[in-house]
């Protein structure tokens, strides 16, 4: 028993390994049905034998003659729809439906040889041994290292001294052979032992208890050499089945746990929206970039315009209405752009977030720059100076306000003339410097132009790159999120692919192992 | 004729007497033979010549279309292999008919180990397996001339000598293993017995023989052997029998068995029939097959278990009867006397019939029909590919705009300062075209190469792009004059009327009241100037001209690839539409034709 358990050890770790992942590549029906199959089987620990063949080649025929009792039902048509146990020399041989009958039946019948241990392939002695399709059906058996014997059913009645009584058995091993070869099976691997029956006359004998007919039949030659090879037969058997029906299962999970790479496959597909959405957005992109560059254009037109009145509130408008027109190719645009998952909103543009504060009264010297520059040297300022000036000269100085008032009103009178006599020769140097604080002017309400123009410009860009990230945003969330869940599904299945390799390749290993040390 | 149960020397008699009425009727449909013959011939030039005039069309635009391309030449080629294999084998056959033509062909068809040889051997001799002696003592005139007609090897040396060895034997092999790998029969008065290797033998060769010549049958005569009749190759094989109108019989071989006993210790067997409740199971049986298969009502043939062995065994008692072989030489006798004369003649209108809806139908191996899918699946992956790649290439395109949109910007904020308007022009295209080109490529390689047309010239002489420029302004400057003089003036005019009023300080005051008044009344005088003032640079524009221009060009130059792969694909289209149509025309034109030898299958 406890080589048993040894034997059975690799089988068990790896069920319990690959069982979730099985459950979620075979369903979770066909892998409770595995464990249950696997468990029952390694639980019970006895090889099944089973029968095997063409339809009509015999099987139950030979079931009876075993038995030495009429059990299992004969016919000249395909009878056998089911499987059906019979017990023999303390083993369970299963009776099945024979294969290539125009019925359904086989479906049984294979799936029963893929839970088989043991098989009795039985063919006819006076037709099939010389069909191809017979040696396919045998060297799977083969290659699925079941135990096997090929038991002729003598319906021609040949008896041992008939020459063609050898010949069938050396004609089997030679088609076998070739088979062998045609499918690529180790030659060494191409051998089952070969017994010739007759199975009615066995019956015959042992239901009328006529020992020479069984003996004639062959019957007992077969009993002996099958009690001798199920002898052999023993737990290592079910192990090398339930490790085999293990395998296809790995196999099977292992093409589910591959992506299928096709035109049409969901990684194209997503490649695809992709692609769409990166081209629509970078068209978005391109177009509303141009519109954004005509916006300011036409603000440096209009701003010319209102240069000469050198109102901030209409080089505000001007900048509304570039806003205004970006706005509208805005919503053009994104609405004409589609998008697998739809377009959000855009913003518009908010035009007291560009235009800086017009040039002020300190930064353009007064809030009528000229005419100050000018009156800064008019004969009323100096009149008013003087006017203050002797005020003050008055309040401070009161005595000699009065010993020289009578020559204050000549002096100043003096001065004025003087000043206006100045000023005169002076005028014109006044004009010029008139003329040079209106350019100043004018040239900062141009910087002030060109400078909302950039502002505008930036403003607008960046409202341009809001809006189309945001109308695009739920759709590249939507194709982000898509290829995080494929590429994470892809990950858990090359993960899953990799414990499933892991496990298959164990079972694998000590199945060679076993059969290795059987040998 | 009635079907009463025959011995064989009755049937063989019978057999020559009809001997002079068999015809091969092959002259009727010679001309329509011929004619069909011919135009497949040119069907298949023409298919053979044409795929490498749709390959040497250019590139395709896709893996897409390269494969279904490929699938379809692959096609074609299978179909023009298989036509000119169909005509071999109709050829064969007719010319094995017409060499037997003053005979009812009756052609013995199973599975390996059915009993075939042995049935012939009983039917020629009267045993399933006559010795060399029994042989000698037959006299040629009497006695069936044995021939072999071809061998599964196809080795000319093989066949003379298996024909040497046959014309010696006059038997066919008749062993426990496989024997046969030859078309070899026996020639009767009346009667030709071809007796075919078996199907789903180990040499697969065998099989393939046997199917080879089944059509040159007036009669097929179905093996099943009576430890498994009915499988499921041999309904394959009986379908594909039935579909081809091949009048045909099912015998139940070997319906016998051994009866083992023992006797006083010692054990005896017996050759017996199987009981005649079996055999009736087993007639039921296959019947009940027959039934299933439903072929357009088609009748189901004859089903007779026989035992040759039984039957020599008991040639002259009444177990003949038993073995079914009278039934079966009566049956045979009724058919040749009946309706024998009329099958041999239909068997080559029937064939000719067949042949010809083979080829124009829509089968799997042979129709004319999986050609024109298969063209048809083409013109559609053709229609698709277009459809995708057009696609992929405006993506390119709106990818190219994005890309050339940044690099105009770049380009003219680096190049603003300096005015630098040429290389602003140099770059622009230099860039644009390395970004259209490199896009386009991404996107469709082969198409690109196909058309064989890099981007070229981006500014064309009829565009001239703004140039970088300073952007002024004539502004109006008003300044308001004032005369000057006028509070100078006013000041000495006051103080001197001051000055008389009151004195020094009326001077003072006189002065400034004058002054202010002289200012007051001097008033002033607005000058305007026109100046120029800098309001920036053009560089807003130049961007906007530049990325105007080149997402049209970008448009412009993708529409013109999306054109000439259109116009491409549009000839592979056309060109695969015309062997469509001539296909068709072909199917056509023999549909119409095969009425004058009878209605299709």
């Amino acid at each position: 028993m406890r080589n048993a358990q040894h034997d059975a050890a690799p089988i068990r770790e790896s069920l319990a390994e690959a069982l979730p992942i099985l459950k979620t590549y075979l369903g979770v029906e066909e892998a409770k049905e595995l464990q249950a199959f696997i468990e029952t089987r390694l639980a019970e620990g006895k090889p099944t034998v089973m029968v095997y063949g063409i339809y009509n080649s015999g099987k139950s025929t030979l079931l009876n003659a075993l038995r030495g009792e009429e059990l299992a039902s004969v016919a000249n048509r395909p009878e056998t729809d089911r499987v059906t146990a019979y017990e023999w020399e303390g083993f369970d041989i299963l009776d099945t439906p024979g294969i290539d009958a125009p019925q359904e039946h086989e479906a049984v019948t294979r799936a029963q040889l893929a839970d088989a241990d043991v098989i009795l392939f039985v063919m006819d002695s006076s037709s099939t041994f010389e069909e191809a399709m017979v040696y396919d059906e045998i060297i799977k058996i083969l290659a699925a290292n079941k135990r096997l014997m090929i038991i002729v059913n003598n319906k021609n009645g040949l008896a041992v001294t008939d020459e063609p009584y050898f010949r069938i058995g050396y004609k089997i091993v030679e088609n076998l052979q070739d088979a062998a070869t045609r499918r690529g099976l180790a030659a060494d691997r191409a051998v089952a032992p070969v017994r010739m029956v007759d199975a009615k006359a066995g019956w015959t004998g042992r239901i009328e208890d006529k020992p020479s007919l069984v003996q004639a039949s062959g019957l007992a030659d077969l009993e002996r050499d099958l009690d001798i090879m199920l002898g052999e037969a023993g737990f290592h058997d079910v192990v090398n089945t339930v490790g085999e029906r293990m395998l296809g299962a790995f196999e099977r999970a292992i093409a589910g746990a591959t992506p299928e790479e096709s035109q049409d496959g969901p990684s194209q597909r997503l490649a695809a929206d992709e692609a769409k959405l990166a081209a629509e957005k970078s068209r978005a992109e391109s177009a509303l970039s141009h519109a954004r560059q005509k916006a300011v254009v036409q603000f440096k037109q209009s701003a010319r315009a209102v240069l000469d009145n050198r109102r901030p509130e209409e080089v505000e408008r001007a900048i509304l209405d570039s806003c205004e027109q970006l706005d509208r190719a805005i919503a053009a645009e994104l609405d004409l752009a589609a998008s697998p998952a739809g377009l959000g909103a855009w913003r518009e543009v908010d035009p007291s977030a560009i235009a800086r504060d017009a040039p002020s009264a300190s930064e353009t010297g007064g809030a009528e720059p000229g005419w100050d520059s000018v009156r800064r040297f008019s004969g009323a300022a100096g009149a008013q100076a003087a006017g203050k000036a002797t005020k003050a000269a008055v309040k401070m100085f009161p005595k000699a306000l009065g010993r020289f008032a009578p020559y204050v009103g000549p002096v100043v009178s003096i001065v004025e003339v003087g000043m206006a006599v100045w000023e005169f020769f002076s005028g014109s140097r006044a004009h010029e410097r008139a003329a040079e604080a209106k350019q100043r002017e004018a040239q900062l309400w141009a910087d002030y132009v060109a400078e909302s123009a950039e502002r505008l410009n930036d403003a607008l860009g960046e409202t341009v790159r809001w809006s189309v990230d945001n109308a695009f945003r739920a759709a590249e969330e939507a194709v982000r999120d898509r290829k995080t869940e494929l590429s994470s599904q892809a990950k858990e299945m090359a993960g899953h692919r990799e414990v499933l390799a892991a496990c298959r390749e164990r079972i694998r290993r000590h199945l060679e192992y076993m059969r290795a040390a059987a040998r | 004729m009635t079907n009463a149960p025959i011995g064989r020397k009755e049937f063989l008699e019978a057999m020559s007497d009809l001997q002079g009425q068999f015809d091969d009727a092959g002259e009727a449909v010679k001309s329509h033979e011929r004619a069909f013959n011919r135009s497949l011939r040119d069907l298949m030039e023409f298919l053979r010549h044409e795929p490498l005039a749709l390959a040497g069309g250019g590139e395709l635009p896709d893996d897409r279309a390269k494969e279904e391309l490929a699938k379809t030449l692959q096609l074609l080629d299978d179909v023009i292999f298989r036509w000119r294999d169909r005509v071999d084998k109709y050829e064969r056959n007719t010319k094995f008919h017409r060499d037997h033509g003053d005979s009812l062909l009756v052609y013995i068809y199973g599975l390996v180990k059915t009993g075939k040889s042995s049935l012939g051997n009983f039917v020629a001799h009267g045993r399933h397996d006559p010795d060399d002696e029994f042989v000698s003592g037959l006299t040629d005139k009497k006695n069936p001339h044995f021939f072999v007609r071809s061998v599964a090897s196809g080795n000319e040396a093989d066949f003379e000598e298996a024909d040497r060895q046959i014309a010696r034997r006059r038997r066919f092999h008749a062993n426990v293993e496989e024997a046969t790998d030859r078309i070899q029969g026996f020639k009767l008065p009346g009667l030709t017995w071809i007796d075919s290797p078996g199907l789903g033998s180990v040499t697969e060769a065998n099989g393939k023989l046997a199917r080879e010549y089944v059509d040159s049958a007036d009669l097929v005569l179905v093996t099943m052997s009576s430890a498994q009749p009915g499988r499921r190759p041999e309904f394959d094989e009986v379908r594909e029998l039935m579909g081809r109108g091949k009048p045909m019989m099912v015998l139940i071989t070997r319906a016998d068995e051994i009866a083992w006993d023992e006797v006083e210790g010692e054990v005896v067997k017996e050759l017996v029939m199987k009981s005649a409740r079996d055999r009736d199971e087993m007639t039921e049986w296959v019947a009940s097959q027959f039934e299933e298969l439903a072929l357009n009502g088609t009748e189901i043939p004859k089903i007779v278990p026989v035992s040759v062995l039984y039957a020599e065994k008991h040639a002259h008692s009444a177990g003949a009867l038993e073995s079914g072989m009278s039934e079966l030489f009566g049956l045979l006798r009724e058919i040749a006397g009946g309706s024998g004369v009329a099958m041999k003649r239909e068997t080559p209108a029937n064939n000719l019939r067949h042949f010809i809806g083979e080829v124009v139908g829509d089968g799997d191996k042979l129709g004319a029909g999986k050609v024109v899918g298969s063209l048809t699946e083409f013109v559609r992956s053709l229609a698709k590919s277009c459809e995708i790649v057009g696609t992929r290439i405006r993506q390119a395109g709106a990818l190219a705009e994005r890309d050339v949109t940044a690099m105009i910007e770049r380009e003219v904020k680096c190049r603003r300062a300096e005015r630098d308007s040429e290389g602003l022009r140099d770059a622009i295209n230099e860039q644009s075209r390395e970004i259209i080109e490199r896009r386009l490529h991404e996107a469709a390689a082969e198409v690109m190469e196909q058309i064989g047309n890099a981007v070229r010239a981006l500014v064309g002489p009829g565009w001239d792009p703004a140039e970088f420029e300073a952007v002024t302004e004539d502004v109006p400057i008003t300044v308001r004059e004032r005369t000057a003089t006028g509070g100078g003036l006013g000041a000495l005019l006051g103080a001197a009327v001051g000055f008389i009023a009151g004195g020094p300080a009326g001077a003072a005051a006189g002065a400034a009241i004058g002054g202010a008044v002289g200012n007051a009344v001097a008033g002033t005088r607005d000058k305007t100037m026109t100046m120029t003032v800098e309001i920036g640079d053009n560089a807003g524009q130049v961007a906007e001209e530049w990325t105007g221009h080149m997402r049209q060009v970008i448009k412009t130059k993708t529409d013109s690839v999306i054109e000439q792969m259109s116009a491409n694909i549009s000839v592979w289209t056309e060109r695969t539409e015309e062997v469509i149509g001539r296909v068709e025309r072909f199917r056509n034109d023999w549909r119409e034709q095969v009425k004058q030898i009878g209605e299709l299958p």
